[in-house]
């Protein structure tokens, strides 16, 4: 998800139809687009990263034309041929293979297109471009250029120089790199492979991709004729995304010229501007939308999409437009049939689906748990899994067991590791809440997580049901009865037998047994514990499995 | 303070032993053969010999002179004492010596003739038939007492969960931590998506990555992202890895316990649902949490279409008391056509985004072996019960940084 912002009143004279802003929110609301924020004119839209040909101003006036019915066929820029020539060096192969680039000639560069171009690039960098690795756009003023004939090529960081765009003196590759604000935020993506890409003109680098062009070729308002060059690590997103840029300039009234782009001993003629076709018939458009529409109007909503709808007996053959970079199957073509009709239109049936409903057995035996818990006065926690070694070893006095999950790349250095027990998150709700009203009786029926080797994830989700009383009264004695209680509640036996915990006070600490087998621990908490917590009330506490109260 | 002893009780109830005695020796009862039988004979006689109401002789009793007007001073000791009137110690100290009184170290049970607290000992007495209740004020305010409950995002979940159960959606459950080919690949989500970053997910170190995957499936996931997989699809036209598949990761969705259960449960019909954790590496602060609840549901069926996806989640929200919903078409990489659903607040009118929801693609149910509809939706918990009851630090809601008294004060969820 990207957003994009255009001003209404431009917006309008590109579709040429007066739209006021709340018909125009509500439209585009239908059409997928949610205005996320509006301030007079200007209208910031959220655009779903499927449709990178909508991030200008000129591709939303396009969708509009066709939905209004202003425009009604799909619309292929014609394309002439230039004398231009682009020659892809085989160095370029290690380090950033593809190039394809068109020229648009007679355009009016007004600081409206400048502003979207600059748009547009940003936003397609972001989304479509990953950040600029898969696909990065260099615009130049074509008559700037020296000869018809460039060339991309991997130059040595230290070798030639050039005036990045914003500078005004020589630098080479490397020094770009290192000086140039985007030489910092982007040279990870051609760092370190020995040459750096570059394009060449008769007079030298003009564009450094996918960094930054040269202060040399630069667009301004007296720019009539562009060159357009895109350069990544995928060919079908640079061709995707030239189709958009082309799109929108031929709409500004520019005349889309090819080159012919020489790979060792292969010649194409770029761009190619190929419409794509597929065919659907009516009964899958309805069997996906639950509608009746006949072949006509299908026809008619496709047209309202800029789609074309050719007739072809039963089937309709589907003509997607080369900006349309979404397309992958008949079903996104039914989306944008629903989209024209106004899914809100359709009327909401219930499926008669035969299904019974039921909860797991987990929800049901920790609900039964905690129904207990709750009712010995316990107020009910819901912690969080994500936490760090301290508090989940450290603070409670016990050494890294090597048990936990450990995460990879942490937000904080408080959330590094998944909890192996519970009892660490109750002392830490006490420690938060040492202001608040005594006694605090907390407990927990949540999960804890283990590495184990012998299954195949690696590791293991835990149920566990865990106890504090924390006040002037709370002792190993109160505590034994609500545990107790517990057992009994399920119909268990309990035995406490003498533990040595380091978390606990030595001979006020037992091992829980629950129908003989090992479940977890009582006692109560140390005070070198609860001094490492800040926590100056006794704190008495119990922690076992839950599935040892009803083994399954 | 004093209070009553069983025995002075019973005295206060029935008169005094001794001045029993002597009114029955007045009324002409005079042999001791025959008042020896009395339950108070002994007692009664020490003490009205030792006042010198009565002498003994030849097996009789004879009243003295003065006896026709025996009063004790006692019996209005025991009836001050029961109401709880001051009583000096010298008054008092014959009532101590003969144990119908003691000293009462609690605080008062009757004071100034009124009882303060019914007890045991005053329902069986029959002092409350005697002595007047004190009356309360009972319209003051006493001190706030918090008991436990149920928290507040659990009731919520409890809710829910049996709305959904009541629509014939059945639980569902699966690993917290999974490899990503759960989370991402089996959801036809491409390897460079951008979800699946850094930035976004929590990869992890321990462990790194799962052991092993279902072979068939893995070629079946990888021929969907290359090419499509025989679907119509022309998929995402690159090459997929199974090594980036294996990385062990917190799941960001409950998803990938969807794509499990579509491999086990795949021929119609099927109702399923979760509420359940998930985990994104996001920011932590008053509206964003790095762990949070997600309800999801899906549907499967012979044919199923938007008219119904639109029918099922509908009925879902109005439910938790959300009437007015509309749909805006948006995209998701495994769901086709893709809704966001926003829904009016029922009080305070605003529409707001309370769910996404679609098809699932061709591309992913083929690839898990599934050849029916599944339609599908999501939602965070946490944002909606937020957003429905007008709670403003999503901290409290869920987390080990709560307010103990937002917990101990929030009114309880049960409206759903």
């Amino acid at each position: 998800m990207a957003t994009m912002t255009l001003n209404r009143k431009e917006l309008c004279a590109m579709v040429g139809r007066e739209i006021d802003s709340r018909r125009l929110q509500g439209d585009l609301f239908d059409l997928g687009l949610e205005t996320e924020e509006q301030n007079g004119d200007d209208i910031t839209l959220d655009v779903t990263a499927d449709r990178p040909d909508l991030l200008s101003v000129e591709g939303i006036a396009r969708l509009l034309r066709y939905h209004y019915g202003l425009e009604t066929k799909v619309r292929v820029p014609e394309v002439q041929k230039s004398e231009f020539t682009c020659v892809v060096d085989p160095s370029m192969r290690g380090i950033r293979p593809y190039i394809t680039c068109a020229i648009v000639k007679d355009i009016r560069v007004t600081d409206g297109l400048i502003k979207s171009l600059m748009q547009v690039q940003e936003k397609l960098h972001g989304t479509f471009g990953r950040n600029r690795r898969k696909g990065a756009i260099g615009i130049h003023d074509l008559d700037k250029l020296s000869g018809t004939s460039i060339t991309y090529r991997a130059v040595k960081p230290e070798g030639d120089t050039f005036v990045p765009l914003g500078k005004t003196e020589r630098m080479t590759l490397g020094g770009a790199l290192r000086e140039h604000e985007k030489g910092r935020q982007y040279g990870h993506i051609v760092d370190g492979k020995g040459a750096l890409p570059a394009i060449y003109d008769a007079a030298g680098i003009f564009s450094f991709p996918p960094i930054i062009n040269s202060a040399r070729t630069e667009v301004t308002t007296s720019t009539r004729n562009l060159l357009v060059e895109l350069t990544g690590e995928d060919r079908g997103t640079i061709e995707r995304m030239l189709n958009i840029l082309l799109y929108m300039l031929s709409d500004r009234g520019g005349k889309v010229h090819s080159l012919r782009v020489r790979s060792g001993s292969a010649t194409e003629i770029e761009p190619s501007l190929k419409t794509e076709k597929l065919g659907i018939t009516p009964e899958y458009v309805n069997s996906v939308l639950g509608t009746e529409f006949t072949a006509a109007q299908i026809r008619s909503l496709l047209a309202k999409s800029g789609f074309g709808g050719g007739q072809g007996g039963k089937s309709i053959t589907v003509t997607v437009p080369p900006y349309r970079a979404d397309v992958l199957h008949a079903k996104d073509v039914v989306d944008d049939i629903g989209r024209a009709y106004g899914f809100n239109n359709l009327t909401p049936s219930y499926p008669a689906t035969p299904t019974i409903g039921e909860l797991t057995r987990t929800t049901k035996l920790t609900g039964a748990v905690r129904d207990v818990l709750v009712g010995e006065g316990f107020q009910d926690l819901l912690n969080f899994m994500l936490t760090d070694k301290d508090s989940n070893y450290g603070r409670m006095g016990i050494g890294d067991d090597g048990t936990a999950v450990e995460i990879e790349n942490p937000y904080s250095e408080q959330y590094t590791i998944v909890r192996t027990w519970l009892l660490p998150s109750l002392m830490q709700v006490l420690s938060n809440n040492r202001t608040r009203q005594y006694p605090q009786n907390l407990s927990e029926v949540g999960q804890a997580m283990l590495l184990d080797g012998k299954i195949d994830l690696g590791c293991a989700t835990a149920w566990k049901a865990a106890a504090a009383m924390c006040g002037m009264d709370a002792q190993y004695n109160t505590m034994k009865s609500e545990l107790q209680n517990l057992a009994r509640a399920f119909g268990a036996e309990l035995e406490t037998v003498p533990l040595k915990h380091p978390s606990f006070i030595t001979g006020r600490c037992a091992s829980v047994l629950i129908n003989g087998k090992a479940a977890g621990f009582i006692g109560e908490i140390s005070p070198k514990v609860l001094r490492s917590w800040g926590i100056e009330m006794p704190v008495a506490a119990f922690e076992i499995g839950v599935d040892a109260l009803a083994p399954g | 303070m004093y209070a009553l002893t069983r025995e002075g009780e019973e005295y206060l109830k029935n008169g005094l032993p001794e001045v029993r005695l002597v009114k029955e020796v007045l009324s002409g009862r005079t042999s001791m053969k025959e008042l020896q039988r009395l339950p108070y004979f002994t007692i009664g006689l020490m003490w009205a010999k030792k006042n010198g109401w009565v002498t003994v002789s030849g097996g009789e009793i004879r009243a003295e002179a003065g006896a026709k007007s025996v009063k004790s001073d006692i019996e209005a000791v025991l009836a001050d004492v029961e109401r709880g009137r001051e009583v000096s110690a010298k008054l008092a100290e014959p009532l101590l010596s003969r144990k119908l009184v003691e000293e009462r170290r609690e605080s008062p049970i009757i004071n100034d003739g009124e009882i303060l607290q019914l007890t045991p000992d005053i329902i069986r007495s029959g002092a409350w038939e005697r002595v007047p209740f004190k009356r309360y004020d009972v319209s003051l305010r006493m001190p706030e007492i918090s008991y436990g409950r149920k928290h507040v995002l659990r009731m919520a979940i409890d809710r829910i969960s049996r709305v959904l159960v009541e629509m014939g959606f059945k639980e569902m459950e699966g690993p917290i931590a999974d490899a990503e080919f759960y989370v991402y690949d089996c959801l036809f989500t491409p390897q460079d998506h951008p979800a699946r970053t850094a930035w976004d997910q929590f990869s992890l170190s321990k462990p790194k990555t799962i052991r092993k995957l279902p072979a068939d499936v893995v070629r079946r996931v990888k021929a969907a992202h290359e090419h499509g997989g025989g679907t119509g699809s022309k998929g995402w036209g690159y090459s997929w890895d199974k090594d980036i598949a294996m990385r062990m990761m917190l799941r960001g969705h409950t998803t990938s316990v969807t794509a499990r259960y579509l491999l086990e449960h795949n021929s119609p019909p099927n109702r399923y649902f979760s509420i359940d954790k998930i985990f994104r590496n996001d920011s932590l602060d008053k509206t964003h949490l790095l762990e949070f609840y997600q309800i999801e549901g899906w549907v499967m069926d012979g044919h199923l279409t938007v008219r119904d996806l639109m029918g099922t989640f509908g009925e879902f929200y109005r439910k938790l008391g959300i009437r007015d919903i509309k749909f805006k078409p948006t995209y998701n990489p495994y769901t086709e056509p893709s809704f966001e659903i926003y829904g009016r607040h029922p009080k305070l009118g605003r529409w707001l985004e309370i769910g996404n929801s679609g098809m699932f693609r061709d591309e992913m149910l083929r690839a898990l072996g599934v050849k029916s509809d599944v339609m599908a939706w999501g939602l965070g918990l946490e944002r909606t019960i937020m957003l429905l009851n007008n709670y403003d630090d999503i901290r409290n809601l869920h987390g080990t940084l709560c307010d103990l008294d937002f917990l101990r004060e929030v009114p309880i969820v049960w409206e759903y």
